[in-house]
């Protein structure tokens, strides 16, 4: 044969989201486990694109039962084959030859019968295996477009563009019939399908005419030319598109000829083109009527994959469609957005990487956390002892009311499931258990518990990068202050009274005895170690009845204090992490790169630099101060002489220390200090006249023991 | 308009207009259309849909024959990504925004990684990082369909409008604006404030030489607007949009 093979551009699915959403809720209100076969409805249009073609596309639209007709748009009629479980579509995979008979029999059928005459609609029938993993948002899917083989391939005797083979006049007037036929304009086309896909284009001495396909019979004998037309989808300019092939078998059994002619109409801007419209002239294989009654044709039709292959796609509409990830990525974009605005330099991913371990989860712990997660912090983790209470609701911002039933959920695992349920996906967690203080003496029995706790306390704060320290005791901070010191790891303090609190962030662990700087002898403030919670100290910490204007009476703290307190613990916690020097950040009053050049400034510190401490009064008209204090060399938690007892003999010291604390004040030479205290208050009043007030002057000075704590700074 | 701000009424009219103009400038197959809100609250928004963007992404992968089949185009692997574009009116910052979408052939919509590598080469290196000033892209909910996209995000638009009409009138009628408004873009300036009253002479001005001429205000201002920001996410902005003549009912492409 001299002509030449006839090859088809494959059609192509598109499948919107809003189909998989469609799907999705279907299943669930109705189909539930039912894997009948459903009708839906594919869209296509030839709208044509040089770079690619057009394709069959599933929508929102395409499940509902009467599927609307739309401008533009030819209504094909397919079956869903919906299966459960990702083995069931295995098993469908399997048998898809049997899936692609079934229905190309059909199609066989309905040409022989001429019910595809009558509605070539049919002629496109085509077929949809799915499983929707609704819980992964994954969607498992393969299209069928069944076509059957002639006895012989078509062949092609020309082809040519619209306007080349007809010439640009009639081509025109071809054009303007289409977009008639095309547009329901035409009387003849217009059903509620829209206008049919295939029709007949009759090219008379009277003008030309679009006309169903029913129609052939009738024109036969009538004088002019008729040409099949068809919708194609096609881009290409050497082959026509995938849905010609059953339109060209039902011509040769139903019309009997062996050549036809083919306008494949492709659209630009919603009007046939003349340009990358097709004509064809199409040889078809002869066959008597009886002898296609009994012919079996050969189907051929599944899709191929994006790698080219026979097989099944997968569409991950997770990103788009997960809730979950849709909340990830809208508070990844608010913190990416808060750069762009007002801190170019922003390192969000190290705040996004950063551990917290929050010991005490009630007013303070509650509005810490909330405060974190603001920062796209997703890891932290609450140690409490308590369960809620009926009082805690209203204060502390993590719990409601039915977690106080029951006696009480465990604070520390609600205040983590609070988390998950404002943002699901933090990592979020609750550890029951007791921070060993001293002072509290411990039975015999009691003592295997608290050094696994204290040992639980060792791996956590391990594990973490910052620890908060927001409990309601003054001598359960004392252990993790030590820990954070043995592991110079970032520890920041917040503790509140009636109406005044404090916010510390510790300094840096020693790196020697001689290390910490004695104020007075005004060594570079910059460099200096900054103190711990318990540098101002003189005694050791104790289950004492002194009086003290923090921590004791949390309870009793103004409502709003935690929330302040908390926030500003959590500002000192970000703009210590955003800091170059990150645990030995210098407080900000001696913050050299915080005196640079603006721009400078703001690429270095993108926080700006951060205090060392902020005490806070409500009661004093709303004061709020930051003060700097250096560490103290006898410290009873964070001085060389404590951590190198701890880093040799560890459980051991810390027990020692726990039944009786006046061993740490020998250990760090206070009982010395106190020996001496008296004779120096003789003298301390005239000699502190420090022109540097923010400067911690108490370290030395045994006025300030025992009493309120930080009120001499 | 001088504050760079634009209000519903005269961001539709100028929307319209800009549709019918935009048909006289381009031969591509998508045009903008104008799509009604369905409500009366809303403002309508224009809508460009399925514009082929060629992914760089490439792939080993080759030609091969469908299936054994050789009654079938030999299959070819395919790059293409598709986006929709869409104009709306932003009434919290009383703004256009310009949104997008993308997506594969197969329907798949395209991560954020994917859209990026589409994005030009000079958007994608500012797209993300603080020192885009006017060109921020960040994702945001269609405020019409609510569908989600990504979108030059609108806070600064109204500065950079104020800008731009205050330099289109210092630098007169006959100068390039393209120009002006890149060197606005390199130099990142501080918003300026001045200038707001000759830009309301600009939006009045040179009917006699004829470029753009005897054009409304909200066309011209919706022509500058969109001249900044389609180049951002690479959509061509034609030169006809300064030089032909808005003739409304006037469709033929
Ligand atoms: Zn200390």
């Amino acid at each position: 044969m001299a002509h030449q093979l006839l090859q088809f551009q494959q059609l192509q699915s598109t499948v919107d989201v809003a189909f998989w959403a469609e799907l999705g809720r279907l299943k669930l209100d109705t189909l539930r486990l039912s894997e009948d076969a459903q009708p839906i409805t594919g869209f296509y249009s030839a709208s044509n694109s040089s770079d690619y073609p057009a394709s069959l596309t599933l929508d929102g639209q395409s499940l509902e039962s009467q599927a609307p007709h739309r401008k533009g748009l030819h209504s094909i009629p397919g079956s869903l084959l919906n299966v459960n479980t990702f083995e069931r579509f295995k098993a469908a995979q399997e048998q898809a030859s049997q899936h692609l008979q079934k229905a190309s029999q059909q199609i066989w059928q309905d040409i022989l019968s001429g019910r595809a005459q009558e509605d070539p609609g049919r002629l496109l029938n085509f077929l949809l295996l799915s499983y929707a993993d609704l819980k992964h948002f994954r969607y498992y899917y393969w299209f069928a477009f069944p076509v059957l083989k002639p006895p012989e391939p078509f062949r092609c005797k020309t082809l040519a563009s619209l306007e080349e083979g007809l010439g640009a006049d009639l081509a025109a007037s071809t054009a303007q019939a289409c977009a008639g036929w095309l547009g329901g304009i035409s009387p003849a086309s217009a059903s509620e399908q829209g206008a049919a896909p295939v029709w007949l284009i009759r090219v008379a001495d009277t003008g030309v005419r679009c006309q169903p396909l029913s129609t052939w019979q009738e024109l036969q004998g009538l004088d002019g030319r008729v040409i099949l037309g068809i919708a194609d989808h096609g881009n290409l300019p050497g082959n026509p598109g995938w849905l010609l092939r059953n339109s060209l078998l039902l011509a040769a059994v139903r019309f009997g000829v062996t050549e036809l002619e083919v306008a494949c109409i492709r659209l630009r801007r919603a009007q046939p083109c003349v340009q990358r419209s097709l004509l064809l002239s199409v040889t078809l294989p002869h066959k008597s009527e009886g002898d296609w009654a009994s012919f079996m044709p050969t189907p051929t039709g599944w899709e191929l994959n994006a790698r080219g292959k026979l097989g099944p796609r997968m569409m991950n509409l997770g990103p788009s469609m997960d809730p979950r990830q849709l909340a990830e990525s809208a508070v990844d974009l608010n913190l990416k957005l808060m750069r762009w605005r007002a801190a170019p330099a922003l390192d969000t991913a190290r705040l996004a990487a950063t551990k917290c371990l929050l010991l005490g989860a009630g007013t303070l712990g509650c509005a810490v956390a909330r405060v974190l997660l603001g920062w796209g912090i997703r890891h932290i983790t609450f140690v409490d002892s308590g369960r809620v209470a009926y009082s805690n609701p209203v204060r502390q911002s993590l719990y409601e009311f039915k977690d106080c039933l029951e006696g009480g959920q465990p604070k520390a695992e609600a205040a983590a499931e609070a988390l998950r349920r404002i943002f699901p996906s933090v990592q979020a967690s609750g550890l029951q258990f007791s921070i060993p203080m001293p002072g509290h003496p411990l039975s015999d029995a009691e003592i295997p518990k608290a050094e696994a706790d204290a040992k639980q306390l060792d791996s956590l704060m391990e594990e973490h990068d910052v620890t908060f320290l927001l409990m309601d005791t003054r001598e359960s901070r004392w252990l993790p202050t030590l820990l954070g010191a043995a592991k110079n790891k970032l520890v920041i303090n917040a503790a509140l009274g009636f109406d005044s609190f404090l916010v510390l962030r510790h300094g840096a662990g020693p790196s020697g005895p001689h290390h910490s700087a004695n104020p007075r002898e005004k060594a570079d403030p910059a460099g200096m170690r900054l103190g711990c919670y318990f540098c101002n100290d003189v005694v050791a910490p104790l289950d004492s009845t002194v009086d003290r204007t923090l921590e004791q009476q949390c309870t009793v703290a103004r409502p709003g204090l935690a929330g302040i307190a908390g926030s500003l613990a959590v500002e000192v916690c970000c703009g210590a992490l955003q800091h170059p020097q990150g645990v030995r950040a210098p407080a900000a009053q001696h913050d050299a790169a915080a005196s640079s050049a603006t721009g400078h400034k703001d690429a270095v510190l993108p926080l700006g630099p951060v205090p060392h401490m902020i005490r806070g009064q409500l009661g004093g008209g709303f004061a709020q101060q930051c003060l700097v204090g250096s560490a103290f060399r006898q410290c009873t938690a964070c001085s060389w002489a404590v951590v190198e007892q701890y880093r040799q003999q560890g459980w051991k010291f810390i027990l020692e220390a726990l039944q009786d604390p006046h061993a740490l004040e020998d250990l760090t030479g206070l009982t010395e200090l106190h020996n001496a205290a008296a004779a120096l208050m003789m003298d301390a009043s005239e000699e502190e006249e420090d022109e540097n007030d923010s400067l911690l002057k108490g370290n030395d000075q045994t006025s300030a023991a025992a009493g309120d704590d930080w009120t001499e700074l | 308009m001088a504050s760079g701000m634009i209000s519903a009424q005269h961001f539709e009219a100028g929307a319209r207009s800009f549709a019918e103009l935009w048909k006289t400038c381009t031969d591509a197959q998508q045009l903008w259309t104008w799509h009604d809100s369905g409500n009366a609250l809303d403002a309508g928004y224009l809508q460009l849909d399925g514009v082929p963007v060629s992914s760089s992404a490439a792939s080993g992968a080759e030609a091969r024959l469908a299936g054994g089949e050789d009654e079938a185009v030999p299959w070819q692997p395919q790059y293409t990504h598709l986006y929709n574009y869409s104009i709306a009116f932003q009434p919290s910052y009383s703004v256009p925004i310009l949104l997008f979408s993308g997506r594969k052939l197969d329907g798949a919509p395209l991560s954020w990684e994917d859209t990026l590598r589409d994005l030009p080469a000079a958007s994608r290196a500012t797209a993300t990082s603080g020192d885009a000033r006017w060109t921020f892209i960040t994702q945001q909910e269609h405020p019409v369909t609510r569908a989600a996209m990504h979108s030059i995000h609108p806070c600064e638009t109204a500065t950079l409008m104020s800008l731009l009409l205050a330099q289109d009138a210092d630098a007169g009628p006959t100068t390039a604006r393209q120009d002006t408004v890149d060197s606005h873009l390199q130099r990142d300036a501080e918003p300026s404030w001045e200038g707001g009253h000759t830009a309301e002479r600009l939006l009045q001005c040179h009917p006699k030489h004829g470029v753009a001429g005897g054009r409304s205000d909200e066309l011209r201002y919706l022509c500058g607007w969109y001249s900044i920001v389609a180049p951002v996410v690479g959509l061509a902005v034609s030169f006809k949009l300064w030089t032909s003549r808005a003739e409304a009912g006037n469709g033929a492409g």
